[in-house]
């Protein structure tokens, strides 16, 4: 028996088994079941071979997507709409606009140990969330969001004066074990700033425009 | 107020306008009725988002008896998400009347 030609059940199954790996239960249940149980619907309805294979790939590129983006879906941004989250829902493009370069700068220098590195990164994302999961760093309310972050001792790193310490550190070490890296990180590091300095300035110019522009909003 | 809790995401506005002149849908369904707008790969967040906003609410399908595979879940525009898509339609006429 093929891989396509089994039950939709067994093809749900196994995907919820890897996604239990990676996302939490409220992640699973409110996202992640939903878009299973459509797709398991999709190839059950599929009356010829090629229907369901389009089904099935579909269904899996569309839970490709979800492990990129759930990880980004904070409490916050759950709730508020927040910066991280619009960037992930409304153009994950970006994300892989970002990855594409740091991947070709790291096939450059490590040809196909990027491979390795890639699969290695993935595998540690995967082993991360499980432990997160399973060891959260603060006690989750009932059904709320489990958020991706880092902490050194307690303290939240995240987009401040932590965070910064963690990146510098990080860089430190990579220099200090690669140095042929040293280039590379430093041309990155001012295409990030610019690229955030740029794209700092836009939004400052969307909200400004935004509330000169709109009178109702003005008034308020 | 927080200028975020302003906007309206285009996204959740084409939700809750599918949602209140269908009925409720499944994600899916939804995907199929966007033409292209909504991307199976983030309905699904998106629509997790505006149930924790309280815009709709979702409930699984019963499950038949031999049915195979996990129960689908089907998502209704709540009275307050309907409020604020109607507000949202009121104030981008009045904005547009405005010539901006």
């Amino acid at each position: 028996m093929t891989r396509l030609e089994r039950s939709p059940r067994e093809v749900g199954g196994l995907l919820l088994r890897v996604a239990a790996l990676i996302f939490d239960e409220c992640a699973l249940s409110t996202i992640v079941r939903p878009a299973i149980a459509d797709m398991q619907h999709e190839i059950n309805q599929a009356d010829t071979r090629g229907k369901r294979l389009v089904a099935y790939v579909r269904g899996l590129w569309a839970l490709a997507k979800l492990a990129v983006v759930v990880p980004f879906e904070g409490p916050q941004s759950v709730i508020s709409g927040g910066t991280v989250g619009r960037v992930a829902i409304f153009d994950e493009r970006v994300l892989t606009i970002m990855f594409l370069p740091y991947a070709a700068g790291a096939w450059m220098f490590l040809g196909e140990l990027a491979w390795a590195a890639l699969a290695g990164g993935v595998l540690l994302g995967v082993g991360l969330r499980w432990w997160h999961n399973r060891h959260p760093a603060r006690i989750p309310a009932p059904m709320t969001w489990l958020g991706s972050d880092i902490n050194f001792s307690s303290i939240p790193v995240g987009g401040n004066a932590g965070g910064l310490i963690c990146m510098i550190g990080c860089a430190a070490i990579l220099v200090a074990g690669m140095p042929a890296f040293a280039w590379f990180l430093a041309a990155t590091s001012a295409s990030g700033a610019l690229l955030a300095g740029a794209l700092f300035a836009w939004h400052g110019t969307r909200a400004a425009g935004r509330h000169s522009r709109s009178s109702l909003l003005g008034r308020a | 107020m927080d200028d975020r809790e302003l906007r309206l995401p285009a996204k959740e506005r084409l939700i809750l306008d599918l949602l209140v002149s269908t009925g409720p849908l499944y994600g899916l369904r939804l995907v199929e009725l966007s033409e292209g707008r909504l991307k199976r790969g983030t309905v699904y967040v998106t629509l997790a988002r505006m149930e924790a906003k309280g815009y709709l609410v979702s409930e699984q399908e019963p499950a038949p008896p031999g049915a195979i595979g996990l129960p689908r879940r089907l998502y209704r525009s709540t009275p307050m998400g309907e409020r604020v898509l109607q507000a949202w339609t009121v104030m981008a006429k009045q904005l547009a009347w405005e010539g901006i």
